[in-house]
């Protein structure tokens, strides 16, 4: 009954015409954002920022709570039919790119929106109900833990790899040794830096997600003998009744991972669209279809995208601790205003709190509204000739890495990396298991050696504490099943039945095959 | 020097007929602000510097006129946005916030810096101060004041960890120093910021920081964390019951992360004085001050000289604390 009351008086708040002008906005320049290569939430809320100094505190956050939330749906699009992924897409460049090459874009977007929207949903509702305790999750989870998590993350390489088992492996360690580049947090030691000053911190998440999956695909492309022509085929949009099914349980369960993992700060959207893929590629009816272009491919992913940005919330709001960058601009966004997040900030400016919630939801259903009608629009991108499409590509992309640190050096380090990305695409190499590497090595390492740190060198660490023990048998288990599985499969291979060889050959070939 | 001076001036007013007195004014900065001023804040948005520098941005385009834009240039440690500043056309249009670390840290971290701060630059203002608090989180370390701590710390076997947001920061030195002072083993933990370095204390890993005030305001008037010490001169006025570290029984403690505009070294003086002047103006505001009482800070206003003098003045102190964190970058 609380809850009901809390979010009455939640959209008592939000409805306000203000308020709706707002929240209309934010979901419309996120979703803008979103689709623009390369540009992310995190450039355009600081370039947004002074904006909101006029306007009143409760607005301003509706706002720019829409523009983060609006932008994960923009960002499922470029995905899906340019392959220009952001942080919480790439995992869209492999099964919405895969529509896109049979022809089901459209299918792919409607997909994308309506998951979007159920994993908004869910999200809004583990928010309204649970947020002012859950907030303490995140801080049961020490350091161990975090390792743990981040090996349990390293099992989906074997389930992002389209391509042999061995490649994904090899190309996630060189995501891991990619990860390694820059200043050492717990020594301050320059690693791998050659002395060049704009590698110290690192290469970012952007430049390495554009220049492996956008350029590469777009320069391969290019590279093309055969033209490629503009699409010009029927669109189909509205999924069928049967393509429906398929949608909503892979949301849900993309909803559940989501927003779980949205909680615990660190990960957020990026790991989540992992998670919710490698869910979906060992329980979903149809993992089999799972990597070649299917519809769960694509509704795992945006829901829990669209989850985990809700929930990431929760830290901030109830416990004062942002968990990624676009969080920290949102708190600097509170402070400006004159509130000091923390621990009190619900009780105390409950109108911010709960009006939040119900402009969520709000906004949910005008990304909805906005989105669907402009699937037809956002095709008509296939129209452009590629003469022009793909330099404009090309430029949004360099304003997108160069929007991160302002830093022209960034432009750069992204173009080598399209470089390395088309000769990964040459030799058939994937990199969605890079880009996992590149996500979980660091964030494993600072966590294993904090632990060490912390324990002074026990390993027993990993199993006294409840959370840490509990992920490593779940990784046991999934490790010896996977054995198993694989024992049995060669079993049977040698019985005359090479199950998984010719599964292999239809997922590398069906892309291909789609276009010609 | 006469024939120089001259001919500069028949070379200026020689433009000021070509082109119309103007060019003369702004030269000398009298028609200064003509275009957007960029404001270069050397973090990532979202920090204490980023909050604060936005706030005195819109207060300065109030005072001054102009557009002022923040722009955030990470990276580095902060390096890399002053050293932006420090190669940028000195016509009052490239301002920096810079922080202590850049006047009186990084020369002994950094075995080679891409800039002398005494040399290309030149300070506009102090524009605020935040204290260094010694906090200890409430539910796992029992003790109330610094004595208490110690002694507490002296039961422990292997002693205590203390967390930073990095080596080389303040936090790191003010916490090597620390355990250097009271004579206990500590180690080190370094952390990506606050908002890591809090979680691990509440779960009780990390047991003391002597961390920036503001990333623990909310988490304090919580209850969550106790305040043993603050290491400014004085008392903290939002924090009176909070003994200084030299109350409190550790002298020679005083380390306050504090800020000031920078431009290039050769800005015109009057641009810089007219700048200076209205931080001055703005740090004396009640309606700043109380602003950046709830993020925890306090606005200052100096002349360039001071700044000078304050960094040559705390240089000692902090090169000792990094000889003892042992801290090394590069």
């Amino acid at each position: 009954m609380d809850i009901l009351h809390n979010l009455a008086f939640g959209f008592e708040h939000a409805l306000t015409l203000q308020n709706l002008f707002y929240c209309a906005l934010g979901c419309t320049i996120g979703t803008m954002v979103g689709l623009l290569p390369g540009l992310g939430p995190l450039a355009t809320i600081s370039l947004l920022l002074p904006l909101t100094y006029s306007i009143p505190t409760s607005s301003a956050l509706i706002m720019l709570a829409g523009i983060y939330y609006g932008a994960q749906y923009g960002d499922s699009v470029s995905a899906i039919t340019m392959k220009i992924p952001h942080a919480a897409s790439i995992v869209a460049c492999i099964d919405g790119y895969a529509m896109t090459l049979k022809g089901q874009t459209g299918l792919a977007l409607f997909t994308a929106g309506v998951s979007s929207f159920i994993g908004g949903t869910v999200a809004i509702v583990v928010l309204a109900a649970l947020a002012p305790s859950l907030g303490e999750v995140a801080l049961l989870f020490g350091p161990a833990d975090y390792c743990a998590l981040m090996l349990l993350g390293f099992i989906c390489v074997s389930v992002v790899t389209t391509g042999s088992v061995i490649n994904g492996l090899a190309m996630c360690l060189i995501g891991v040794l990619l990860g390694q580049i820059g200043t050492d947090l717990e020594t301050g030691t320059p690693r791998f830096t050659f002395g060049a000053q704009f590698l110290v911190d690192g290469v970012s998440l952007v430049s390495v997600a554009l220049g492996c999956f956008g350029i590469a695909e777009i320069t391969k492309n290019l590279d093309e003998k055969s033209e490629r022509t503009p699409f010009n085929g029927k669109i189909h949009l509205i999924p069928t009744w049967p393509e429906f099914k398929r949608i909503w349980p892979s949301a849900l369960r993309g909803s559940v991972a989501g927003s779980i993992l949205g909680i615990l700060p660190g990960g957020g959207p990026t790991i989540a669209q992992f998670a919710a893929y490698a869910i979906d590629k060992k329980v979903s009816k149809y993992r089999h279809e799972i990597g070649t272009g299917s519809i769960e491919g694509v509704a795992g992913q945006a829901a829990a995208d669209e989850a985990a940005a809700r929930t990431s919330f929760i830290p901030l709001m109830s416990i004062g601790i942002p968990e990624n960058a676009v969080m920290a601009l949102m708190m600097a966004a509170f402070i400006i205003k004159g509130i000091q997040p923390g621990p009190n900030m619900i009780a105390k400016h409950p109108d911010l709190f709960w009006g939040l919630v119900a402009s969520m939801w709000i906004g949910n259903c005008f990304l909805l509204i906005i989105n669907v009608p402009l699937v037809r629009i956002w095709l008509s991108v296939f129209k452009i000739p590629y003469s022009v499409l793909f330099p404009s590509i090309l430029f949004f992309c360099c304003i997108g890495t160069f929007s991160v640190n302002n830093n022209l050096e960034d432009i750069y380090v992204t173009a080598a990396f399209g470089f390395l990305g088309y000769v990964m695409m040459r030799l058939a190499l994937d990199p969605a298991p890079l880009m996992l590497g590149f996500i979980l090595g660091p964030m494993l390492e600072e966590n294993f050696r904090r632990a060490m740190l912390l324990s002074r060198g026990s390993f027993t660490v990993f199993v006294t504490r409840p959370i840490s023990a509990t992920l490593l048998g779940v990784i046991l288990v999934l490790f010896i099943a996977q054995l198993v599985l694989m024992l049995r499969a060669r079993g049977a291979s040698r019985a005359g039945k090479p199950v998984a060889a010719s599964e292999r050959d239809t997922i590398v070939a069906s892309p291909e095959s789609a276009r010609n | 020097m006469k024939e120089l001076t001259r001919r500069g001036l028949i070379v200026a007013s020689a433009g000021g007929v070509v082109a119309g007195l103007p060019s003369v004014a702004s030269g000398q900065g009298h028609n200064w602000p003509e275009r957007p001023i960029r404001l270069i804040v050397p973090y990532p948005p979202g920090g204490s510097t980023d909050v604060l520098a936005r706030l005195l941005g819109e207060r300065l385009k109030d005072r001054l006129g102009g557009t002022w834009v923040v722009e955030n240039r990470p990276g580095a440690g902060g390096n890399t946005g002053i050293d932006v500043v420090a190669k940028s056309a000195p016509d009052g249009y490239t301002i920096g916030s810079a922080t202590v670390g850049h006047f009186s840290i990084s020369q002994y971290l950094y075995s080679r810096m891409p800039f002398d701060s005494d040399r290309d630059l030149i300070p506009i203002s102090l524009t605020w101060e935040l204290p260094n608090v010694a906090v200890v989180p409430t539910q796992h370390v029992p003790a109330r004041t610094i004595p208490e701590f110690i002694a507490w710390a002296k039961g422990r076997s292997g002693g205590y960890f203390y967390g930073s947001p990095g080596v080389g920061t303040s936090p790191h030195l003010c916490g090597a120093l620390f355990a250097t002072r009271i004579g206990l083993t500590a180690t080190h933990v370094p952390f990506r910021g606050a908002a890591q370095t809090i979680p691990a204390m509440l779960g009780g890993d990390v047991q003391l920081a002597i961390d920036n005030l503001p990333s623990y305001v909310g988490a304090i008037a919580a209850g969550q964390f106790r305040v043993l010490a603050v290491t400014t001169p004085e008392r903290w006025p939002t924090l009176p019951d909070v003994p200084t570290m030299a109350e409190a029984g550790v002298p020679d403690f005083v380390a306050t992360s504090w800020a000031a505009f920078v431009a290039p070294s050769a800005t015109p003086r009057a641009i810089v004085d007219r700048i200076s002047e209205a931080l001055r103006a703005i740090a004396a505001d009640p309606a700043v001050q109380q602003r950046f009482e709830t993020a925890g800070a306090r606005p200052l206003g100096s002349t360039p000289e001071e700044v000078r003098e304050k960094s040559r003045h705390e240089r000692p102190i902090w090169k000792e604390m990094v000889q003892i964190s042992g801290a090394r970058l590069d």
